[in-house]
């Protein structure tokens, strides 16, 4: 066995004996800057490695904090680890910048069965958290001409172009810029005049 | 067998990693616990030290300017709005040195801070753009009329 496996074999080990959100918040952190280190070293053996231990930490975080966010409100008397307990849901979020829809997804990984998440692992493509628990619910990203159409309409304001003069703008382009401007504005003008018609 | 750069890429990626979950990150401070590591006595001279400090800083930036990591896939905001960064200079002086912040945590101020700082290098870039072209479509027009 190389010192590599051992290694893997051990941090697998000491996810699973831990049982404090710190300690395992602490494995996922380091294990995430391996991860992308050996992606930009295009060493994808060892990436897929990190990848692995990184999602079991994530899977150990989800239970830890599901347990966490049992307990809040819960009796106290009971020993259900006394160490989880001295800090709430929240704070444990805010202490290692763990956002909300990490938690989410790490609880979601949490209660994937055993066998199932072994074989996700197990699988000769690489593993990915949304591979295991299934894509969440698809939002399009931003067409950027879209975001462009916006920044550039709010740039009219933020130059103060709406309060200047358009033809003294005009009389101090050069010829050719002139010409473009009589071919496009126009176009633009019929362009936008669609926006106009746009009621809600 | 690796190089020394990436010895040195890998040590400060080990230290930023091990703070990846603090909500604010110093890149002087890193810098300083990277020399540290890499020189406990402080035997380098103070010119060298003060060279490959910065070096380390800059490193420190590029890595916390890093697209978010695959949690992205859990950020819906991150879905709506890819490329932005996982962590942002907090609002600072000209002269200070600037804490970067998480993109969850940045406030109202952070943000303005930001957007204002990339608009300007954005419209510093887009008039350089728009002044080359100018000049050149005015050299066409010019050659054309000419012709």
């Amino acid at each position: 066995m190389d010192a590599q496996l051992i290694r893997y074999d051990e941090m697998c080990r000491a996810i699973d004996a831990a049982y404090d959100v710190d300690e395992v918040a602490d494995i996922r952190d380091k294990t995430l800057a391996i991860e992308l280190y050996m992606r930009q070293q295009r060493n994808t053996e060892a990436e897929r490695r990190a990848c692995e231990i990184r999602l079991r930490a994530e899977r150990k975080l989800g239970k830890l904090l599901r347990d966490v966010d049992r307990t809040q409100g819960q009796r106290t008397d009971r020993e259900i680890s006394s160490r989880i307990a001295t800090k709430s849901f929240r704070d444990h979020l805010e202490e290692h910048g763990i956002s909300k829809d990490q938690a989410y997804c790490w609880q979601q990984l949490a209660a994937v069965p055993d066998a199932q998440f072994e074989s996700a692992l197990a699988a000769p493509e690489k593993p990915s958290r949304s591979g295991i628990i299934g894509p969440r619910l698809k939002v399009d990203p931003m067409d950027p001409r879209a975001l462009w159409l916006w920044g550039r309409l709010r740039d009219f304001e933020r130059e103060e172009l709406l309060s200047a003069e358009p033809m003294e703008l005009f009389e101090k382009m050069t010829e050719a810029m002139q010409a473009d401007v009589r071919r496009l504005v126009p176009l633009v003008v019929g362009w936008l005049e669609e926006l106009t018609h746009h009621d809600d | 067998m690796m190089t020394d750069a990436q010895k040195l890429r890998e040590l400060l990626s080990g230290i930023y990693g091990g703070r990846s979950g603090e909500i604010r990150i110093s890149p002087a401070w890193l810098a300083t616990e990277a020399m540290a590591s890499l020189d406990p006595t402080h035997a380098t001279p103070a010119l060298i030290y003060r060279a490959a400090h910065m070096q380390f800083r800059q490193l420190v930036r590029s890595l916390c300017r890093q697209g978010f990591e695959e949690d992205g896939e859990c950020s819906e905001q991150h879905a709506v709005f890819p490329g932005l960064q996982a962590r942002y200079p907090a609002a600072h002086s000209q002269d200070a040195e600037p804490e970067y912040v998480q993109f969850e945590h940045l406030t109202d101020r952070d943000v303005e801070f930001n957007v204002n700082r990339l608009r300007s290098e954005g419209r510093a870039k887009q008039a350089h753009a728009d002044k080359l072209e100018a000049w050149d479509r005015d050299r066409v027009w010019k050659r054309t009329e000419a012709a």
